[in-house]
């Protein structure tokens, strides 16, 4: 690591609504003794209670550019503070900046993105998010500062849960996730959290842009159950009851067994036939063979409906299904006797939809065409950077030995080449947070741009 | 290469006069007589420096809380006064020739970041935040001018048309003092949706120029209230200064100084002038009081001498100090230039002769 980087100081932005506890949480971080010097940019309408040297106040001026273009908003105060701040640069190896409840994150990071010195002389570290578990639950279907803000977020402090039961801490944090796949969700009474949670978590570095869990990098997948069947040569039938949606879109495969990793070994494929547009129809009564072809079952709105599959050879098969079956009471039949799946996988259910902002990450192993992927991003920025709030990843380049890693806020893209891929196998992660993002047309453009 | 080395060490220039003040040099003025050079710092202090004193004296002033900063200052046009201003949000008004202070004023607006005295009578412009007040030199308020939507960024008196000009995001206007002391409303308001940084009135009046937030620097021609947009500074323009008969407007938004020329037809489509020799980000510009000379201080540590009416694109001597040069001020006589470095030195460069 570069001396010049180390010697920037580290920033946390605070956000949250009005209440949340982000006072509450300042107190308790400038009282805790950590031996850091953390000089606090306040909110005009801030009011830490105790007696601290290093506070600030500032009124949040927004400033756009000439050009009109949002990525180059930055807010103003924060630049003239700061910038005279560093002037007493030895009187503090920390800094911390609280947001008003409503305050949009973007021109706050961008400001340590598109100032040369800012930049030169900062390095944001991290946005948390501090929400009150009780009162949040209102806001974030509605409230477009508060997804904002969700977000934006490298971390999301649950606060106040003492106010809440576990059952609706445990939704709550599912609906995060759904927004915000690469934030870390931390529970708080009082906003009371260890300190690492919080500070140096190193959300913006690109050093560990690439540190997000795999669990949550598991892809958003179209379909959420899969079962492996051995089914013999001759006439089924598959029988669904009226369940939750009217149809039902489902894909049957020949696979190689019947373990889970056989429909494991499929998946990519079905993954993509599931995004054809054009699936095969069919009413009650109608027939359908197994093949790598999506098919979409119209469902009666009373009574069983039934749909007869042929198979012509013996074998193991594999039914990938949209919702799950059980809400359909779906059963194979052969004859009277219902065919029993040898083994199934149920994944996570795709994310809810009453949210226009959501997370979408994709996991590609191989190497991309630099020239492809340059076009695509430029492209998508140009067109999308609006809704895309922030983007990491980590990709392969053809050609070149190092692992490229990037994030970006908004427009604002910020890549470099980092260590040596090594031994690893070549993969393309990326992780977009967003609004009314098309999950398929960025999968499809991403894996477009791999190189042949 | 080799030659160039030469060439430095041939220019290198050695101090008049040394002297630490103790704290990074937020502001450095010198009397119009040039018999005190006077400044704040940033740990809040405010001290002055006798002309032949070689010696400081340092008074804590704008205190409150652990990171207040002495941020600007300024004599009033006869000498007799020194104004300074500081993230305390008070306004001091010192007698130097008693050592103290004849008024303290807390500005009500937060930080006070720009102090003017007018060019000829004893007023002093000053903004906090979205305030701006005009005080007399006792430090009473005459008048709350305007009423700004962001805060104050810039004011520049222009003698000529007795009138302020004050610059905020998105807005600059000019304001001039009526009969009896009154300030009316603005003679004039330019708008632009951009952040504007700072502001420097042309000494004739004719242009007003203000850096911007996005790499440019923008002029607005009082006569035609047309405007000319400079832009392809490599990062965001740190300072721009007119020369005393209004030809060159100097800018730095890079290791080089951009001098565009208003003569004649004026800049637009013109390639501006160049002045290459700094090392790193040129951070200050300041010309010579009734000379031809420019100076220019960098983030290399160097403050360097120019003489761009010769066109003479390399600099005719060198002061390299032990930090970054934060603040330039010349002596009226031009004599001499005095630099505040963020170390807490002030040090004294002589001119060099332009031969």
């Amino acid at each position: 690591m570069d001396s010049a980087l180390e010697n920037k100081v580290p920033v946390t932005v605070l956000t949250g609504f009005l209440g949340a506890g982000k006072t509450t949480l300042l107190n308790y971080i400038l009282t805790k003794n950590h031996g850091k010097r953390i000089a606090v940019i306040e909110n005009e309408f801030g009011q830490i209670g105790i007696d601290n040297d290093l506070v600030v106040n500032a009124d949040e001026e927004i400033f756009e550019m000439n050009n009109g273009c949002i990525c180059c908003t930055v807010r103003g105060d924060l630049i003239r503070i700061l910038g005279n701040l560093m002037k007493r640069r030895d009187k503090f190896d920390y800094i911390m900046i609280e947001t008003t409840g409503l305050a949009d994150p973007a021109p706050v990071a961008q400001t340590f993105f598109v100032d040369d010195e800012m930049k030169e002389k900062l390095k944001l570290d991290g946005i948390v998010t501090v929400v009150d578990a009780k009162h949040v639950l209102q806001h974030i279907d509605t409230s477009k500062e508060c997804q904002e803000q969700l977000a934006f977020a490298d971390v999301v402090l649950l606060n106040k849960t003492d106010l809440v039961n576990e059952e609706e801490l445990i939704k709550l944090e599912s609906k995060i996730r759904a927004m915000n796949s690469m934030a870390k969700i931390h529970r708080s009474h009082h906003a009371v959290t260890p300190l690492e949670n919080v500070l140096n978590v190193g959300g913006f570095n690109l050093e560990r842009a690439i540190d997000i869990k795999p669990t949550f990098l598991e892809p958003e997948l179209p379909f959420e159950w899969a079962g492996s069947f051995q089914l013999k040569k001759g006439h089924y039938e598959l029988h669904l009851d009226k369940g939750p949606d009217p149809e039902m879109d489902l894909v049957l495969i020949a696979i190689e067994g019947t373990e889970k990793t056989s429909l494991a070994a499929v998946q990519e494929k079905v993954v993509l036939e599931f995004s054809n547009k054009k699936p095969v129809k069919l009413q009650p009564g109608d027939r359908f063979i197994p093949q790598l072809q999506k098919v979409r079952l119209a469902l009666n709105e009373e009574g069983v409906s039934k749909f007869r599959l042929e198979v012509s050879t013996a074998g193991s098969y594999g039914l990938f299904t949209q919702h799950q079956p059980s809400e359909f009471n779906l059963e194979l039949k052969w004859g009277r006797e219902v065919t029993q799946p040898e083994s199934s996988i149920l994944f996570n259910p795709e994310h809810e939809h009453d949210s226009t902002v959501t997370s979408v990450s994709f996991d590609v192993p191989g190497e991309m065409d630099s020239e492809k992927i340059n076009n695509w991003f430029g492209k998508l920025l140009r067109e999308k950077g609006v809704d895309i709030f922030r983007m990491k990843g980590i990709m392969a380049i053809q050609g070149e030995e190092k692992r490229f890693v990037f994030q970006g806020v908004h427009m604002l893209f910020d890549g470099k080449p980092d260590r040596d891929w090594g031994s690893e196998p070549k993969k393309n992660v990326l992780v977009f947070i967003g609004r009314n993002l098309n999950e398929k047309e960025l999968r499809q453009g991403f894996i477009s741009c791999l190189a042949k | 290469m080799k030659k160039l080395e030469t060439d430095i060490s041939r220019k290198l220039l050695k101090p008049r006069w040394a002297v630490n003040v103790g704290n990074y040099v937020t502001s450095l003025k010198y009397s119009p007589e040039g018999t005190v050079l006077a400044g704040t710092q940033a740990d809040g202090g405010v001290f002055w420096i006798l002309e032949g004193s070689k010696e400081a004296i340092c008074i804590p002033t704008h205190k409150k809380g652990g990171l207040c900063s002495g941020l600007c200052s300024d004599w009033s046009s006869d000498g007799k006064y020194f104004a300074s201003g500081g993230q305390d949000g008070t306004i001091r008004i010192w007698n130097i020739g008693q050592g103290k202070t004849s008024a303290e004023v807390d500005a009500g607006g937060g930080w006070v970041e720009n102090l003017a005295w007018h060019p000829t009578e004893p007023f002093l412009a000053a903004s906090a935040g979205k305030k701006l007040k005009i005080f007399d030199s006792q430090g009473e308020l005459i008048q709350e001018v305007g009423d700004f939507a962001s805060t104050i960024s810039g004011i520049s008196w222009n003698k000529k048309l007795n009138s302020l000009g004050v610059v905020c995001y998105g807005n600059v206007r000019f304001y001039q003092m009526s009969s009896e002391n009154s300030w009316s409303k603005p003679w004039k308001n330019y708008q632009l949706k951009s952040s504007l940084l700072s502001i420097k009135w042309a000494p004739d009046g004719k242009h007003i120029a203000c850096s911007c937030q996005d790499n440019s620097v923008h002029v607005w021609i009082l006569r035609n209230d047309e405007d000319l947009e400079m832009s392809g500074y490599a990062v965001k323009v740190r300072d721009l200064d007119w020369d005393e008969k209004s030809r060159f407007l100097a800018t730095t938004g890079a290791d080089r100084i951009t001098l565009w020329d208003f003569s004649g037809k004026g800049p637009a489509g013109t390639r501006p002038l160049e002045l290459k020799g700094h090392a790193d980000l040129v951070t200050r510009l300041s010309f010579q009081p009734g000379g031809k000379l420019l100076a220019s201080a960098s983030q290399d540590g160097s403050v360097m001498f120019w003489s761009p009416f010769s066109e003479k694109t390399q600099p005719l001597g060198i002061g390299v100090g032990e930090t970054e040069p934060s603040t330039l001020s010349w002596h009226a006589s031009g004599s001499h230039l005095a630099a505040g470095y963020s170390n807490g030195h002030v040090i004294a460069w002589s001119t060099p002769q332009d031969t």
